[in-house]
């Protein structure tokens, strides 16, 4: 998606779901009473305008959600910001 | 860290007050009935812990172990002391909170918006951004120092970084501040 760079597992790292093996950084989901799922999501951005990046992200998740659970309340944090050509040179993990 | 040190405070929180609820039931039972302080050993108690105080007073090996376990004791104790007080989560600056999510922002990477910003300004030379979450709901506080050249004036700064900086305080609901000041010599406009 335009203006994140990735997932970010948050300051303690503990920001982070196992799906089948792979690791999802920055993507915690959470099962609510209502039966909805809750999601979190940790990011690191892009310098562009972080309010309407998140809801673009937001309106991203909810258009893309599967009809298998009902999505909850969607959280969107921003963890940290990057310069594009800080973010590009990066090694990925 | 933090987590361990939380996670041993409130066990260690637990064990002290039941072992204190335990003592009080204790204290209660022989102040009411005194015969029970023979039962519980308590006469015994005095004169086993009348001798070790007499020898505590004396210098000695055990002195000197008594006075390591105390710095050890106060040590464990402010390390417990960390784990009770010290913030869990970091405040974050919440830019909308509603049934549908929530929208917030680590204070460093809204400082590194603000500062990437007011750099970009005409005359700035560099910029310092220090971002304060409000203690309730949205929003917070921005204060940012921008060094700029002497060929510009602190007022057009002020403005200019200000105007930058707008989307991002508006997003945010951000409180922002401004303060100018003349860049130290060898500082060039990036």
């Amino acid at each position: 998606m335009p203006g994140v760079v990735s997932g970010h597992a948050g300051r303690m790292g503990l920001a982070f779901t196992n799906d089948s093996g792979e690791r999802l950084e920055g993507v915690v989901a959470t099962a609510l009473a209502d039966g909805s799922v809750g999601l979190e999501l940790h990011l690191e951005a892009e310098l562009v305008p972080l309010r309407p990046l998140g809801d673009v992200v937001r309106a991203a998740v909810a258009a893309r959600a599967g009809s298998e659970h009902r999505l909850g309340p969607v959280d969107v944090r921003f963890e940290d910001v990057s310069e594009p050509d800080e973010a590009a040179t990066r090694p990925s993990a | 860290m933090v987590l361990i040190l939380r996670a041993i405070a409130r066990l260690a929180a637990f064990l002290v007050l039941l072992a204190l609820a335990l003592l009080g039931l204790v204290v209660a039972l022989v102040a009411l009935v005194p015969s029970l302080g023979e039962a519980f050993g308590l006469i015994g108690l005095r004169e086993a812990t009348g001798a070790y105080l007499t020898e505590l007073e004396a210098p000695g090996e055990l002195a000197l172990v008594s006075l390591l376990s105390g710095l050890a004791a106060v040590l464990a104790g402010l390390l417990l002391l960390v784990g009770a007080l010290a913030p869990g989560r970091e405040p974050l600056v919440v830019a909308d909170e509603g049934s549908g999510g929530r929208l917030a922002a680590r204070r460093r990477a809204l400082s590194q918006m603000a500062e990437s910003l007011v750099s970009g300004v005409a005359g700035v030379t560099g910029a310092k951004a220090r971002v304060r979450p409000a203690r309730k709901g949205r929003g917070g506080r921005l204060d940012v120092s921008a060094s700029h050249t002497r060929n510009e004036s602190a007022e057009e700064i002020e403005r200019d970084a200000a105007a930058a900086l707008a989307p991002l305080a508006e997003g945010f609901g951000l409180r922002t501040r401004v303060r100018p000041r003349v860049a130290d010599a060898g500082q060039r406009v990036e």
